[in-house]
Order: C-alpha cells, then structure tokens, then sequence
C-alpha cells in the first residue's frame, strides 16, 4: 500500500475516519430527513392528490354558470376531444403530516363517468359509481384511507367543521377506485339537486384532450381561456402552483442549510485542525524530504475529501432507507405513500460534503503557507512566528483568581470557545427557525379573529338561515341583539413572512346595525366616512388599508383590473369610502370591514345575499351565550362561529405544524448534540495530561466531570445567549422590516419560540457529560503520568 | 506517620504480569526526608504510588495515622491526597494555559486572595517573582519544575512525594530544586524517589530497592558512619 495515501492513513486511524464519516453521515441525514419530511407534507401531497389534472382539465367561471360561449369554444378546438358538464365541491384531506391539502369531489352525470374514468385509468374495484341524483360518492382508495372512510361511512360536515365545511349535506360512500390518479365522483344531478350545494359548488366543464395533444390543450385553457372570470384548473397550472410551493419551501429551506453546513463545516474544521497539529512532524519531515507545500495541501484535502464524500454518501444512503421506513409506517397507511427515492432533497445536502472539502483545502493552504520544516522537527511548532508572538501573549497576560473556572480555560482558548460557541449557536438557530417563523405569523394572524370577541355568528352554509332558527335566537335570553348580516371577504391580508393571504371579513349590515356594530366594537374613522346607505361603499381598517396600500376612495373588486393579483373579485365595484383606525393595542386590532346591506339586497342580480347572523350577548353572558350557540344551532347545514371555537381551530392548524416542527428540531437537536458533544469530548481529550495531573494532586473525578460540565455549559450558555440575541435581533428586523410595513406585528415577547432554543444546548450539555463522564471513568493518573495513557 | 506493610503491587503490562512490588515494609516518621533508591524498574515509582494512594496495593496495607487507606472510599484517599500530600513528578505537568501563579493555585483548598497571597510569596521564596504571569511554555526546565514544587507546597501538605523530580534536569538546577525540597521537611515530611543518590545525601532514610523488593535501609548515621569508616 502506498504509504503516503489517503486510503493508508485512515486504514491506521480508523477511530478517526469512523468518527469524521459518521459525523458528517449524521449532519447529511438531518438535513435530509428535515427537507424531505416537509417537502413529504407540504408539497408532495398536493401533487399526489391532484394529478388527475394530467388527465382532464377543468374550467368554471369565477361566480355562476359558465358562459355557454366559452364551452363552445373549447370544443370547437381541434386538440380537444371532449368537453364535460362538471360541477364540484372541495373538500380537506389530511395527510399524514396533520396538514390539510385541498381536493374536488367532482360532480359528473351517468352518462360521462366512464368516459373520465377511462381517461383517468382509475376502474372501479369495490361497489358501485354515484347513482343520478342520489348522495353517492365513488372515492379512490388511498383517499378513503386517508379520510378513514369505506364503504357505506358518510362525509359530512360535523366529522370536520373546517376541512368538510362544503359538505351542505351528507355523501355516501358507495365505490371504492383505484388507478393511475386520485379521484372523488360525486353525481352532477345531486349537488345540482340540493339547495345546500347550490351556492358552494362550482360550476363548468371538464375538458379531456386528443391523445398526444394534451400540452396544447393546456395552453390554450391557460392563455386562451382563462380570464379574471374564468378559472381554469390544469396540469401546467398545478405544476407551477407545486413550484411555487417548493420555492417557499426553498425559501426556509436553503438559510437552514446554511446554517447546518455553516456548524457542521466548523466542527469538522475544528477537529481537522486538531489532527493537523498533531500531525505537525510528520507534515514538517514530509516537507523536509521534499515534498511540496501544495502536494501536502491536496493530501489533507484528499484525505478529509473521501471521508467527506462517503460521509455524505452514507447519510443519503441512510437518510433515504428512513424515509422508506417512515413511507411505509406512517404516510402509506394514511394514503400518502412516496416515493422514498427521489433526489429532490439532494441539492440541500450537497453543500455539507462540499462546505468540508473546501474548508478543509482553504485551512490546509493557509496553515501549510506559515510551514517551517526546520521549525516543526526541531520545536513541534508551525514555525518560527509562533515563538515571535510568544511575548506579545506575555505582556497581555495577568494571572486570574480562579484558574479552574471555565471563563479562565475559555479566555485561553478563544478559537476552541468561538468553535464551540459558533456551532452551537448556528445549531440553537437552525433548531428554532422554523418555530420563530411560525409563531410570528401565528401572533400576526390572532386579529383575524377580535371580531367574535364581542359577538358571535350563526350562519347556514351558503343559504340564508331559516326563521325558525333565528327566531330560536332572538329569543334567548341571553341575547342583547340579533342582526341579520351578509358575510363575506372582499379582501386579503397578507401576512408575512412566507404566509398565503387570508381572507379577512366584512359584514353587509344595515346602517342602523353598522353604527350599533361600531359602537360595540369600539371602532373609530381615521378618515372618511362609514358606508351609506344604498352605496356601494366599503369602510375596511387601518390594518388591512396599510397591508394593501389601499387609500379612501380606491376602487376593488374590478374583475378585470384587481388591485391586486390575489384580489378576489366582487360581484360589483366597491369603493372604500373610509378607514377605521388601528386599535392601541395590536393584539385587540379588529380586521373587521362594513359595507351597506341595503346596497346588496338592491341589486340581487349581482349579490347573492344570503343572510347570517351576528348575534352580540347581554353584558357577561357572552360565554353562556356561545355555549348554547355551539350546542344548540350548530348542526347539520348550521354554522356557529365563536371567538372560543375558532380560536381553538387556529389552536389546532398552529399546534399540528409545531408538533410537525418539533420533529424537525428533535432532528438537528441530535445531529447538533452528537457532533457538538463529539467535539467538546475531542477538545477535553486533548487536556487528558491535566485531568490526570488534577486526579493526582487530589480533584474527584466528579470534580473533574463538574468542571467539563461547567465548561461546557459556559459555552452551551454563551452560545445560547448569542442565538437569543441573534434571533431577538432577526425578529427585530422581521418585525420592523416585514410584518410593520404589511401593517401588522407580532408579539416580540412570545415565550413558545424562546422554548425551542433550549433542547440543542441541554442536548450537547447532557451528552458531553455522558461521554466526559464515561472517558474519566476510565481515567488512570499514574498511566497519564508514567506517560502509557 | 505513614506506615506500608507487607506491601504488594502486581499488574497486567500487555500479556506480561508484572511484580512492580513485592512484599515491601516501610514507615515514614514526620519530618523525615526518605529517599528511595533504585535502577529502572526496580519498583521504586510503584512504591510511592502505593504509599501516596495513588494506587491500590494487591497485597498489604497502606496506614496514615492508622487509618488503612483499604478502609477508605475513593472519594476519601482522592481528599487525602487533595488535603495531606503534595506531588512533585519526573515531568513538570503544569497546566499548558495557566500562568505559573495560576498552576500554583491549582493545588490550593481554595481559590481566595489568602492563597493567592501564598502562591506569589512560594514562588517569590522559589525565586520566581518575575515570572509569576509567565505561562509553562515561557519557562526554563528548573523554573517548571520550582513551580511545580510550589504547586506541592501550597496547601501545606504533611508529606510530599517527589517521583524522579530532578530526572530531566542538569545537575546544578536538580541540586537547587533538592535544596528547595530538602527545606520543606521542617513543615512535613518528604519522599523522594531517584536513580541518582547524590540527591540524596541528605536523606534521614534511603531504601534501595532492586526487582521489587528492598535491599537496604540505612539511616544518616549509618549512613555517616560508614562515610567515615572509609
């Protein structure tokens, strides 16, 4: 063997090479389990769940039915084969990450199933397809895994408030699909048939190309068809929105890989360092005899090289067979199985082995630029500026009153305590990145809901609620006023950092019940004027004003001219006619907008107003009011919001995505407490003379393990400390640089985030005294001094 | 009065069984200066592990004021050593990244202004006053090990144990740090462990020792007398 290789070297340091290559293997699987699983969560089930775009395409227009006009067209189109009357509702579908994806139930006469299912190649393998007009629902059997369903069960809106909130009325499962895509056929004449449905559903045509035509008729529904009225739903389409989706994911994604390959590059870094100093005559001999100061470069470099790349080789090959295993224990049996072999995770974790080589060849050149070989085989020094800077250290140096104390060991060993403290804080970071973000769209959004602190709403699903209902109401006890309202959501609010736009309410009421809602509310104008009567006025807050740059007399809801590309279109024009001021406190800022009923009822062939009600409480009978408001209206067809309900609903979407954010913690806290206690029980092997000298003169070895610990939780500490203010200032500057300018804020002084910055310094914290502990207990002083050890 | 009786130290060296120490009696009086004496091999460090608890005999006993160390916890000879002795060893052991003052302080029961006080005047006394912020690396051979016999000093041990302490220095600097030592016996007793009996020619007792055992044991005045007779 050559004993100048890199394969020679390792073979007789294999502790060395089994430590760096399990490290970096470690950090690989980490990164790629974290993106994999969120990419598994956020992005895949979309995919999977609508890839029957890739066989039909639907198109429906924005309100109403579809412009018989339009459909001619399309199937005038020599690349179409056929054109479909279609209608549909979506639903929620869980997957199995707690998040919801979005899905149609897809409404089809008798005569067209056939037709879709052959073009889907989806055949029906267990009972029957939808009969006409009946409640029959046809449903692929991963999805009716996923939503728990067989046949004969129900999908009703009481199993799911939130995610079967289109269900008007109960669906019957009665055939079970399978193929190629995921489909839900419902029968076109029954949502047609159900008053509930009518004003949830949409209606259009699905459209099937000529074989091998597929992309132009694509096109053509995209760039032909497609309108500020007429939505079209394809397979381009989903794949751009799927790109979309990847590239918020990139968004988080990519500063957390920085920050892992940042701590994981300095750990590595740091024990190279320590092998090459080590290594100091054998490299000084080596130059001695002849060899280059660049030859030596690129043998380190070639050496920490293969250990990177099979490092990462290793990790992948790992990181993928745990996403197989996760594939098959969790995400098959919900119906969203994977393909665990998928590279999309790569780029992500390239960088890692990358970062070390090139750290490694960066160091080595640098160390190997001050190389003295006289200086190393006469001294075992770099060179001889090493003695030059001796003095120097000498003048600066005072003897300090606690020579045991970790402050003292760390202020003579600045590099070592910066690695340390570096790494660890890049870790805290990356561990509570995630959760940071989260929890301050999560404070962002709560105003969402101040409106239902004063009242509360009874609503039927797209209809007008039934009088006996509101009669029941009225005569509650408990109840102050009952006012009949129009509810619906003329804008979004956008906020930040990588959120979608949430559609934020308004209510069409009287001018009479608008000042009586206003004085409740305790709202105030700070410009403008409340809607009049019989105009198409809007009075929206300051809030969302601010966050879409709207002013007093803007115009929104123009279909053809949004004011902005997410703007969603109104039946009419509004004009925003005024603006109500911001609350003092953001946490009590209502989002609320008003517009004039009596303008909507006065033209019934734009608006559709189906009344709600807005039920505001007798003083101190709010709680006893929502609780018969919950358990006596709500039901079948009947919708009850209140400010506890939908405060838990927000409670549960944001408690799902931290339990699935705790996952990807617990992923860098072990990857963060293995290389870091890794490195920290390096740096205190190398003290094994002084931990055997302080074992003779007389310290315990539970002194001996009580000062490794403190000196770790110095470092633990200061890096916990420099996280903290690091993430302060980030929230500083999210703050005041994206969540103020949308008009919006959280609360800086949310304690959840804070939490999450704890595990990665108590986990390094605990292994290091688990494995500095175990290595004293082997701890023998007169072998240390006898110089065997 | 520290008494070894009957002590034996058998150990694994590799797939050699080694009889470091072989049915070995010795007492030390207070204020004694023993000195033992032996070539490479011959058990001398092995003994004064034994003595000074460092380590655990195979066979007999270990008594400090009769108290058996075989009777002691971990914890309690780890305070004996801590509170009683002090160690000067072949190598100085200093700590790489303290300064002479601080390596000294290292061995003191606490870390006060008192004992700070003490390290500075120790050193002062080892003549070491201007180098009291200098780390190891700054220092002479002679000047490491002064400070590590300051280290030793520090608490005010009842006995030290000094193992090769002028091995790896020349003969003029391995003289001062014996004079320095030999002076402690008026605060407590010493014991020194050397190849070279010119160190020891103030010894109230050297042991020779050869394969584990003890050969001899005189005392100065046999010692002197028998200078005299030749």
């Amino acid at each position: 063997m050559n004993p100048l290789s890199a394969v020679c070297y390792y073979r007789r340091h294999k502790r060395q090479a089994v430590m760096l290559t399990a490290l970096l293997a470690l950090a690989v699987v980490g990164l790629y389990l974290v993106l994999g699983v969120l990419l598994e969560t956020f992005i895949t089930p979309l995919y999977t769940v609508n890839r029957y775009l890739s066989r039909f395409s639907l198109v429906q227009p924005d309100m109403g039915a579809l412009d018989p006009a339009v459909a001619a067209r399309i199937g005038a189109n020599p690349d179409v084969a056929v054109v479909l009357p279609q209608n549909h509702v979506e639903i929620a579908v869980p997957n199995a990450g707690g998040v919801d994806t979005p899905f149609r139930l897809i409404g089809l006469q008798e005569a067209d199933m056939d037709a879709v299912l052959t073009q889907s190649g989806v055949r029906l393998v267990e009972g029957q397809l939808p009969q006409p007009g009946a409640n029959g629902l046809a449903l692929s059997r991963e999805l009716a895994t996923a939503l728990d369903l067989g046949i004969g069960d129900t999908l009703k809106r009481t199993e799911n408030n939130t995610g079967y909130a289109n269900i008007a009325s109960p669906l019957e499962v009665v055939g079970i699909l399978s193929g190629d895509v995921r489909l839900g056929i419902v029968s076109y004449e029954y949502l047609d048939s159900q008053e509930g449905y009518r004003g949830i559903a949409r209606y259009g045509v699905l459209v099937i190309a000529r074989p091998g035509r597929e992309a132009a008729v694509d096109d053509l529904l995209r760039q032909t068809v497609r309108s500020p009225r007429v939505e079209v739903a394809t397979y381009h389409l989903l794949r751009e929105y799927l790109a979309e989706s990847r590239a918020v994911l990139y968004k988080v994604g990519i500063p957390l890989v920085l920050l892992v390959t940042a701590a994981i590059t300095m750990v590595v870094g740091a024990i190279n360092r320590l092998a090459f100093m080590q290594r100091l005559t054998e490299l000084g001999t080596l130059h001695a005899v002849g060899h280059g100061k660049g030859w030596l470069a690129r043998r380190l470099t070639l050496e920490t090289a293969g250990l990177a790349l099979a490092g990462g080789a290793l990790g992948i090959a790992l990181a993928m067979g745990i996403m197989a295993l996760l594939n098959a224990a969790v995400y098959a049996p919900k119906g969203f199985a994977y393909n665990p072999f998928q590279m999309t995770a790569l780029p992500f974790v390239a960088p890692i082995p990358l970062a070390v080589i090139g750290f490694t060849l960066f160091t080595a050149v640098r160390a190997l630029g001050r190389m003295d070989a006289v200086a190393i085989v006469e001294r075992g020094a770099l060179s001889l500026e090493e003695k030059q800077t001796r003095p120097a250290a000498r003048a600066r140096a005072m003897s300090l009153p606690h020579p045991l104390a970790a402050t003292t060991f760390y202020r003579r060993h600045k590099g070592q305590a910066a690695v340390l403290i570096g790494a660890t804080a890049l870790m805290i970071v990356s561990a509570s990145l995630f959760v940071f973000g989260l929890e301050s769209f999560d404070d962002a959004r709560q105003p969402l809901l101040n409106h239902l602190r004063q009242v509360s709403v009874a609503a039927a699903n797209g209809l007008t609620l039934e009088p006996g209902t509101v009669e029941l109401v009225r005569a509650h006890p408990a109840v102050e006023r009952v006012i009949p309202a129009m509810l619906f959501s003329p804008l979004g609010i956008y906020v930040p950092p990588i959120a979608p736009t949430y559609p934020v309410e308004a209510y069409g009421v009287t001018a009479e019940d608008m000042a009586y809602l206003v004085e409740l509310y305790g709202l105030r104008l700070r410009e403008g004027h409340l809607p009049r009567p019989n105009s198409n006025e809007l009075a929206i807050p300051w809030t969302v004003a601010q966050n879409r740059g709207l002013q007093v007399g803007d115009v929104i809801g123009n279909r053809d001219h949004p004011v902005h590309a997410d703007a969603p279109t109104l039946p009419t024009e509004l004009v925003v006619s005024g603006i109500l001021a911001q609350a003092e406190d953001f946490a009590d800022d209502n989002w609320l907008s008003f517009m004039s009923l009596e303008f909507a009822e006065s033209h019934p062939d734009a608006w559709k107003v189906n009344l709600s009600l807005v039920v505001a409480p007798k003083a101190g009978q709010k709680e006893a009011l929502d609780a018969w408001l919950e358990s006596e209206i709500a039901g079948e067809g009947r919708l009850v919001f209140t400010y506890g309900n939908q405060r838990a609903q927000f409670q549960s979407q944001a408690s799902s995505l931290l339990l699935s954010l705790s996952l990807v913690e617990s992923i860098i806290a072990v990857v963060a407490a293995v290389a870091l206690a890794g490195l920290n029980y390096i740096f205190v092997m190398q003290r094994r003379a002084e931990l055997g000298v302080s074992s003779a003169l007389g310290l315990s070895r539970l002194q001996l393990v009580g000062r490794i610990v403190r000196e770790t939780l110095f470092t633990s500490g200061a890096a916990w400390l420099a996280a903290v203010l690091g993430g302060a200032a980030i929230l500083v500057v999210m703050q005041y640089g994206l969540f103020v300018p949308a008009g919006v804020r959280f609360n800086l002084f949310n304690p959840v985030p804070w939490l999450y910055t704890l595990p990665v310094p108590a986990a390094v914290l605990a292994v290091s005294a688990g494995a500095v502990g175990r290595a004293l207990s082997r701890l023998d002083a007169v072998a240390l001094i006898e110089g065997r050890a | 009065m520290l008494q070894g009786e009957n002590l034996r130290l058998v150990y694994q060296d590799g797939d050699a069984t080694v009889d470091a120490v072989h049915d070995v009696t010795v007492t030390v009086a207070d204020h004694q200066f023993i000195g033992i004496l032996g070539p490479s091999g011959s058990g001398k460090s092995s003994l004064l592990y034994l003595l000074s608890g460092l380590r655990k005999p195979t066979g007999g006993e270990v008594y400090l004021d009769d108290r058996a160390y075989s009777r002691m916890s971990d914890r309690e000879r780890v305070a004996l050593r801590r509170r009683e002795f002090g160690f000067v060893f072949q190598q100085h052991f200093l700590i790489n990244y303290l300064t002479a003052q601080e390596n000294v302080m290292v061995a003191a029961p606490v870390q006060d202004k008192a004992h700070t006080a003490q390290a500075r005047a120790l050193l002062t006394d080892l003549g070491l006053s201007d180098k009291l912020h200098r780390f190891p690396y700054e220092l002479s051979g002679g000047e490491r090990q002064r400070v590590a016999i300051a280290r030793a000093m520090i608490h005010r041990p009842r006995i030290i144990f000094a193992d090769e302490p002028t091995g790896l220095l020349d003969r003029h600097t391995g003289l001062q740090v014996i004079a320095l030592l030999r002076a402690y016996r008026d605060q407590g007793s010493l014991i020194a462990v050397t190849h070279n009996p010119e160190i020891l020619s103030e010894a109230d007792l050297i042991i020779k020792m050869r394969d584990g055992q003890i050969v001899t044991i005189e005392d100065r005045v046999a010692r002197q007398s028998k200078e005299a007779a030749a």
